[in-house]
């Protein structure tokens, strides 16, 4: 489902993802944990098809990201670091613009954006999302990254910005997405939410990869002070 | 489906902020007073006081507050809160994208002019005066498309608002207010610059039949051709 191999990203003279590559299939999900400049962001934005790999292949849901990235943002839901919501709208209208933007069903849209609302504790909510906290500005595009039902969901830092209720609610939104058979992508700088949401981490430094490790049978705190010494 | 759906996201986005409220009230302000200008004209005359001159700077102002509130920072703005990244993962061609983030200038250029007709009708001149009105439009609506494919060229080149709108401010004064001048320095690009010198002449009330439609159509197809470009290779910024 989500393949790369041998990512790099160069910015000018630096070298910010170095042959990166990762296989993930349906149900699993997988953490990139990093302290910053690692490339975690690098690498989720090749694979969301927002920035151009200098070198090497990634595809999602068979398509390749480079070649064919309509096809590949069609299995694609993306939740980015920094909070992209429309703050002109309130939380319903983003989502249901969103979903028309994207050619859904008008019908669809408004079953999918209610039922997300609601598991999102976002339900009637009438504010326009400028008046939101950053963490409910956060379960928005978290909603809006899942309308399509996407195959693939790619989650950079999003528990950035959450309160306590807010990462418990994405760790149980996570979870249900790895059951009901999608792939997810979590980065995050936190190594005991990685060690209880995901089947596999990969740590990065300096855009290289250390390592991976098992959160189901290592500890995952040894594994990074292993790693990242 | 999509299209529409994506120009209405536009349009209601910027009906909820302060742009279309300001551009509006402005449009209705410089409708009122080009009409009391006109109106106080002699009735009796088949056109009174009607030339070009007295409604293009009226017209012109518009037409800039329209392409500086609107097309300066319609991606600059998104590409500056993070909101152009939702663009961009849309599954769609960015020619699409393109278009539809074009089409909202426009829609709110001609409510402007649609204001500004309204407004005419409270001053009884004859039949002449529409058909002068009509070939204003549509002089203005050649140089607006000319102008609003640079300003986007713009808007999709920088990031935040403050610059686009500047930049874009400067670019048009300069081409209202210097074109003669324009002209002199940079001989090389003299027919850029006829639209412009054009306008002198019908402020001096001379309508004349060889509006620089080609440089107008030219000026559009390649800002529009470099929006294209520019955007088609454009990368969500950090």
């Amino acid at each position: 489902m989500l393949e790369a191999a041998g990512l790099c990203r160069r910015y000018g003279k630096s070298l910010a993802l170095k042959n990166f590559s990762l296989s993930a299939g349906p149900g699993e999900i997988v953490g990139l944990v990093g302290p910053n400049g690692s490339g975690k962001s690098t690498a989720i934005k090749i694979l969301a098809t927002l920035i151009r790999p200098s070198a090497g292949k990634a595809s999602i849901c068979g398509a390749d990201v480079v070649k064919d990235p309509l096809k590949a943002r069609l299995e694609l839901g993306y939740v980015s670091e920094r909070v992209a919501v429309w703050d002109e709208l309130n939380a319903y209208e983003n989502l249901r613009c969103w979903g028309r933007m994207r050619g859904m069903d008008p019908k669809e849209v408004d079953k999918r954006s209610g039922s997300l609302l609601k598991e999102l504790a976002l339900e009637g909510e009438r504010k326009l999302v400028s008046n939101y906290s950053k963490g409910m500005k956060q379960r928005v595009a978290i909603g809006m990254a899942l309308l399509h039902s996407p195959k693939v969901v790619l989650l950079d830092e999003p528990t950035t910005g959450l309160d306590p209720d807010g990462r418990l609610l994405l760790r149980d939104i996570i979870l249900r997405l790895a059951k009901e058979g999608r792939t997810v992508l979590l980065s995050t700088h936190d190594l005991s939410e990685a060690a209880k949401v995901c089947s596999n981490v990969i740590f990065l430094k300096k855009g290289r990869t250390r390592g991976t490790g098992d959160p189901a049978k290592e500890d995952m705190e040894a594994r990074y002070r292993e790693l990242m010494a | 489906m999509s299209f529409r759906a994506l120009v209405g996201t536009e349009a209601l986005r910027l009906l909820r902020g302060w742009k279309a409220s300001i551009y509006l009230a402005l449009s209705l302000v410089l409708a009122v007073a080009v009409t009391v200008i006109l109106g106080t004209g002699d009735p009796n005359h088949e056109t009174p006081m009607l030339n070009m001159g007295t409604i293009w700077p009226f017209a012109c102002l518009q037409l800039i507050f329209c392409l500086t509130i609107f097309a300066s920072d319609a991606f600059s703005s998104d590409a500056g809160r993070g909101t152009l990244q939702l663009y961009i993962m849309l599954p769609k061609k960015r020619i699409t994208i393109l278009l539809s983030k074009l089409v909202v200038p426009v829609i709110f250029f001609y409510a402007g002019i649609a204001i500004f007709s309204v407004a005419f009708t409270f001053i009884p001149y004859s039949t002449g005066f529409w058909k002068l009105w009509a070939a204003m439009i549509g002089f203005d609506s050649l140089l607006f498309f000319a102008l609003l494919f640079s300003t986007l060229f713009i808007s999709i080149s920088l990031k935040g608002a403050g610059a686009p709108i500047l930049v874009s401010s400067i670019l048009m004064l300069y081409l209202f207010i210097w074109p003669y001048q324009t002209a002199a320095t940079f001989g090389s690009v003299n027919p850029f610059f006829v639209g412009a010198s054009m306008m002198n002449d019908m402020w001096d009330g001379a309508l004349d039949n060889t509006l620089p439609i080609l440089n107008f159509i030219l000026l559009t197809a390649g800002a529009f051709a470099l929006s294209y470009y520019t955007l088609a290779r454009k990368e969500v910024p950090e």
